[in-house]
């Protein structure tokens, strides 16, 4: 059936639409390198979408539940795998991406008889020095590399709406993650709904979902660097947006 | 899917635990070991833990030997095993060092894998689990280990303190443990100090508990030659860690050192 080079690029192609569009539902999740390390923010209704992966490793995702939780225990076994083995110093994101997942989506995107990962990935790792290291890894087992504010959008128009207000993030690593954060959660509003209707969509998220606040720090005491913000430090954070 | 069983996912990877044929480790230690078990290798050193008014105390001396030889005298035998669990321990170091990184890693394997912490009763039987797999290993005199479990539950707000016989049996203890070589005389001591001192260890406020805990091991080092003592002049003190509702604190050095002058050898130049 896909034994013709077109059809199998056909049949490529047919699987990058149908992913982007099981992918345009999802819930943004942003990164930005902050004072303190790393924060990620999200909001999800049901499944997490910002897990821990190692100590100081980070993970946001977007797709079908059952595919993120296969890879995430992919990545969970390596780290952990590796990280006894030899040194949780040996445990980088680079290497769980670039030698462990992206293989793995790759081969599944790319072989059509079945079916692949409907996900997009974003890795956050305190690299050496606790100089902030992301990663994106796309359905397609695409990755790349940055090191400033990051916004795993679910499609191209999201990303373009917040795409200003993530560059001035950018330029503001070096500022506390509380005094970022109205920025932040404005930009990561953006992603999912037009600037005019921003404050209702952000004033609603606050009601109807559970906000996922995450800061990667050298700062937290003992090996792992991965601290969930409690509902009273969000709500502190929240604050302007939390009355009627 | 391992179910959060690290154990079982290292297995899977041909790692074996305890095994002499399977493991991938040397089973006996570089060091001249004395292979006949009577070189008390499994109890040459003193540990020790009590409840304070805070939390939980745990200490430790440095000294490793075989035989009767000093092998080392900066050991660190109080090992962090997550935020609120700390094992110290008492045996063969090579055996025990590996259960140590083999709990800290089952601990946060779980919690990253299943999303929820291992209950405290999980902590303890992982621990368990771990000598009786290493049974065999014990029984050939090399490779004893006898730790003390010190765990803080933040849920219930409560700390519990645990030993272990060799084989993998568990206790949990009212006030105190203590184990190793120098831990019979300590433990009257610790004993008679809880029954008739005007403030008993569960009353003693933290500095109170620390210069406690290093009078003990003092004492410990006096009447038992595999339990090392202070040794100001190379800057040698115990580990005492100590576990509360925040987590586990190490007692910083320069701590250890006003204390000991102050009120445990304040005679001695």
């Amino acid at each position: 059936m896909f034994e013709e080079p077109y059809r199998w690029v056909e049949a490529v192609s047919n699987r990058r639409e149908y992913l982007d569009e099981q992918l345009k539902a999802g819930s943004p999740v942003l990164a930005l390198p902050c004072r303190e390390g790393i924060f990620l923010l999200s909001a999800s209704s049901g499944t997490q979408k910002v897990y821990e992966i190692y100590d100081r490793i980070a993970m946001g995702a977007i797709g079908h539940p059952a595919d993120v939780e296969r890879l995430r225990n992919v990545i969970l076994d390596m780290a952990h795998v590796e990280g006894f083995n030899r040194s949780p110093s040996d445990v980088t994101a680079r290497r769980l991406i670039q030698f462990g997942l992206a293989p793995m989506v790759k081969t599944a995107f790319e072989e059509i008889a079945h079916a692949p990962f409907i996900i997009r990935l974003l890795i956050a790792e305190l690299g050496p020095a606790d100089a902030p290291v992301l990663y994106t890894l796309n359905y397609d087992g695409v990755f790349k590399e940055e090191h400033r504010a990051l916004l795993l959008a679910p499609n191209e128009e999201a990303a373009e709406r917040s795409a200003a207000l993530m560059k001035t993030l950018s330029k503001k690593a070096n500022q506390p993650m509380a005094e970022l954060f109205e920025e932040a959660f404005k930009a990561w509003g953006l992603a999912e709904c037009e600037a005019d209707k921003l404050e209702a969509h952000l004033k609603e998220t606050l009601k109807e979902r559970r906000i996922e606040a995450v800061l990667l720090s050298s700062a937290i005491p003992g090996p792992s660097k991965y601290h969930e913000l409690s509902k009273d430090e969000i709500a502190d954070l929240t604050q302007a947006w939390s009355g009627d | 899917m391992s179910g959060g069983d690290f154990l079982n996912l290292l297995k899977k990877e041909g790692y074996g635990f305890g095994s002499p044929s399977a493991s991938p480790y040397p089973a006996t230690s570089p060091y001249p070991i004395d292979l006949s078990g009577k070189a008390g290798l499994a109890s040459a050193t003193t540990i020790l833990a009590f409840k304070y008014k805070g939390g939980i105390l745990i200490a430790g001396d440095r000294r490793a030997t075989a035989g009767t030889t000093v092998m080392h005298d900066r050991a660190d035998k109080v090992i962090d095993i997550d935020r609120y669990a700390v094992m110290a321990i008492a045996g063969v170091p090579a055996t025990a060092f590996e259960m140590a990184r083999v709990l800290s890693h089952t601990f946060k394997y779980y919690r990253r894998s299943q999303l929820q912490d291992l209950s405290l009763e999980g902590k303890v039987r992982a621990l368990s689990r771990l000598l009786k797999e290493n049974a065999p290993m014990a029984l050939q005199g090399v490779g004893a280990v006898a730790p003390i479990f010190a765990v803080y539950d933040p849920l219930i707000k409560e700390g519990r303190i645990y030993f272990y016989d060799i084989l993998g049996a568990e206790f949990e203890v009212v006030e105190f443990a203590t184990t190793g070589s120098g831990s019979p005389g300590i433990r009257g001591a610790l004993h008679h100090h809880n029954k008739w001192s005007e403030t008993p260890a569960n009353e003693a406020g933290e500095e109170e508990a620390i210069v406690l805990a290093m009078r003990l091991l003092e004492t410990a080092a006096e009447f038992d030659v595999a339990t090392s003592g202070v040794k100001k002049a190379d800057n040698i003190f115990p580990i005492i860690k100590t576990i509360d509702k925040e987590g586990v604190h190490t007692v910083p050095l320069d701590r250890l050192n006003a204390l000991y002058r102050e009120k445990v050898s304040p005679n001695d130049v």
